[in-house]
């Protein structure tokens, strides 16, 4: 426990070194907020529906939870086993669940420090709403999102040798979900054939399930996303530990 | 003398390659025990299997008394390994470092105690990075210490020192052995194996073939020391040859070299010669060959006489 503890602490200061894990995960979320807020903000897409930048703050925290997972837990994965630092913790007691345990906990430190940044900034500049069950929710949400999508970018770090093989797999995952799960736009925009490949990525089921709970809904309305993340998130676990590698060779 | 490390016919092959080939040896408690071999000789492969980072396919590694492939967690436990210093991310600060790796066991020695030992006071606050070769090194000698293990692995210790760094570490890997440590060095530096260690397992081409001390070692390969002086006084160079113990004359107008077996005595002979043909032994030179040439001469042709 003391391992676990440590070396999350250990890795987040690291985190917080590297001017790159600052850019993607506290300045890049803000500027696409700024960006589509003041092209979108106000508008809505259904004469009823909620402003479009109501939709987008939880669909950008859950994009947040992407990106962090695919790129900077592969990669720091990558990076750390070819430079040998896996290597060494291996001549050590710690155990490959504890190394993946601290990696995921600093990525949620990231995934929520991100999310009150993004939430601040919306309030202050279009003064969305906000309940407190929406609020709690919201980060219910975004933590049963993490355990999947972390368990995914860990387990692609098993399968890159170096970071630049380890940055073109995330971006197969990230660009395609990013465009196709209803992050910027709705995804019943989309002609049908597309929605049929939406309804296969994971992250659209998280973005529905993200916008509806912020929205004021209850999480147990959302069974079928919930199923479809639990599901997502056992694979990813399984995958995370059974591709784990302490070294290239 | 206790047994720490006992291996028994271990053996470890990828493909057709025969990396170790059944390998037999016993490390005795608080022993300096080197393993030196020319590159791809199977050394490292042979220390990771002890290490517990790789399985043997056959024979069987028992360390601190377990067998390594059923008890690897407890054994890392108590064993300290110093890997070449890149292994350490460079942004962290030296008190991080060590403050991370002594979590990670259930017994340490206090961070002070390591950090006093090894004179890291005012490191603690630098970044790994921005240390010296000599430096790093000894933070990752401190981390190698930090569970206060029984057995330290040393993988090339001064690889990359200048030679004032490398006779620190050399004073460091002393104190730990006096201090009840066993310790195994792998080194290129055959100078490194004999000042240093008590006992040398030469390896070559997955094979074990010759254990002994470094005197042992270089006594065993015989015939290498020399005498050599001046060829002035037109001594006869018939005699000199027939001199007791000499095996070998290299005769040159200036220089006259012999191989002896026995450099006391030949020398003694030497000097009676001289004074019985009347000339003199001037720029008088004696050498006793070195771990160096024994690795040399049981390495380059691939034959062992162990």
């Amino acid at each position: 426990m003391n391992a676990y503890l440590k070396l999350a602490a250990f890795d987040s200061r690291l985190y917080f070194r590297d001017f790159l894990t600052i850019f993607w995960v506290l300045v890049y979320p803000v500027i696409m907020l700024l960006l589509f807020g003041f092209i979108f903000g106000d508008t809505t897409t259904t004469e009823v529906g909620p402003r479009y930048i109501e939709s987008y703050v939880p669909a950008l925290c859950a994009m947040n939870v992407m990106s962090v997972a695919v790129f900077t837990l592969n990669i720091n994965m990558v990076t750390a086993r070819e430079n040998g630092i896996l290597r060494r913790f291996r001549v050590t007691p710690v155990r490959k669940s504890t190394v993946l345990a601290s990696q995921a906990t600093q990525g949620l430190f990231l995934v929520l420090a991100g999310a009150v940044e993004i939430i601040v900034i919306a309030k202050l500049v279009w003064d969305i709403p906000m309940s407190f069950m929406g609020i709690v929710s919201l980060f219910v949400c975004l933590l049963i999102g993490a355990v999947g999508f972390f368990s995914l970018g860990l387990a692609l770090s098993g399968l890159a040798k170096t970071p630049g093989a380890a940055s073109g797999f995330a971006m197969i995952i990230f660009f395609p979900s990013l465009f196709l799960s209803g992050i910027s736009m709705p995804v019943e925009m989309f002609p049908s054939f597309i929605q049929n490949i939406s309804a296969w990525i994971p992250m659209t089921h998280f973005v529905t399930m993200v916008q509806g709970v912020w929205q004021g809904h209850a999480i147990t309305t959302y069974g079928f996303e919930l199923a479809v993340m639990a599901g997502f998130a056992v694979i990813g676990v399984v995958l995370a530990l059974l591709l784990f590698r302490w070294e290239n060779k | 003398m206790e047994t720490v490390i006992d291996l028994d016919k271990v053996r470890k092959q990828y493909g057709t390659n025969v990396a170790v080939n059944d390998i037999s040896m016993k490390v005795g408690k608080g022993e300096i025990f080197g393993i030196v071999g020319p590159n791809g000789a199977g050394k490292t492969t042979l220390i990771e299997i002890i290490e517990g980072l790789r399985y043997a396919d056959s024979g069987t590694a028992t360390i601190l008394g377990k067998d390594i492939r059923k008890h690897a967690e407890e054994i890392k436990h108590r064993i300290g390994v110093l890997l070449q210093s890149t292994s350490i991310p460079g942004k962290a600060k030296v008190k991080e470092i060590l403050s991370l790796y002594a979590s990670f066991y259930n017994k340490t020695s206090t961070n002070t105690d390591v950090t006093r030992r090894l004179g890291l006071e005012n490191k603690q606050n630098a970044y790994f990075k921005s240390l010296s070769g000599g430096w790093k090194q000894r933070v990752s000698l401190a981390l190698a210490l930090i569970n206060d293990p029984a057995i330290v692995f040393l993988d090339e210790p001064s690889m990359g020192l200048d030679p004032n760094a490398r006779n620190e570490m050399w004073k460091m890997i002393k104190q730990m052995r006096d201090e009840g440590r066993t310790i195994v060095v792998t080194t290129h530096y055959m100078e490194e194996a004999e000042v240093l260690c008590d006992r040398v397992a030469i390896i070559n081409k997955g094979q074990l073939i010759a254990l002994d001390t470094p005197k042992n070692l270089i006594t065993l390969l015989g015939g290498t020391k020399r005498i050599g002086f001046k060829n002035v006084g037109q001594p006869n160079k018939e005699a000199i040859a027939t001199l007791p113990f000499v095996t070998k004359v290299d005769w040159s107008p200036a220089y006259i070299e012999l191989d002896t077996s026995n450099i006391d005595q030949t020398l003694k002979y030497v000097f009676q010669l001289a004074a019985s043909e009347n000339w003199d032994v001037t720029e008088l030179k004696l050498h006793e060959s070195t771990m160096n040439e024994v690795f040399s001469e049981m390495t380059s042709e691939g034959q062992g006489i162990a």
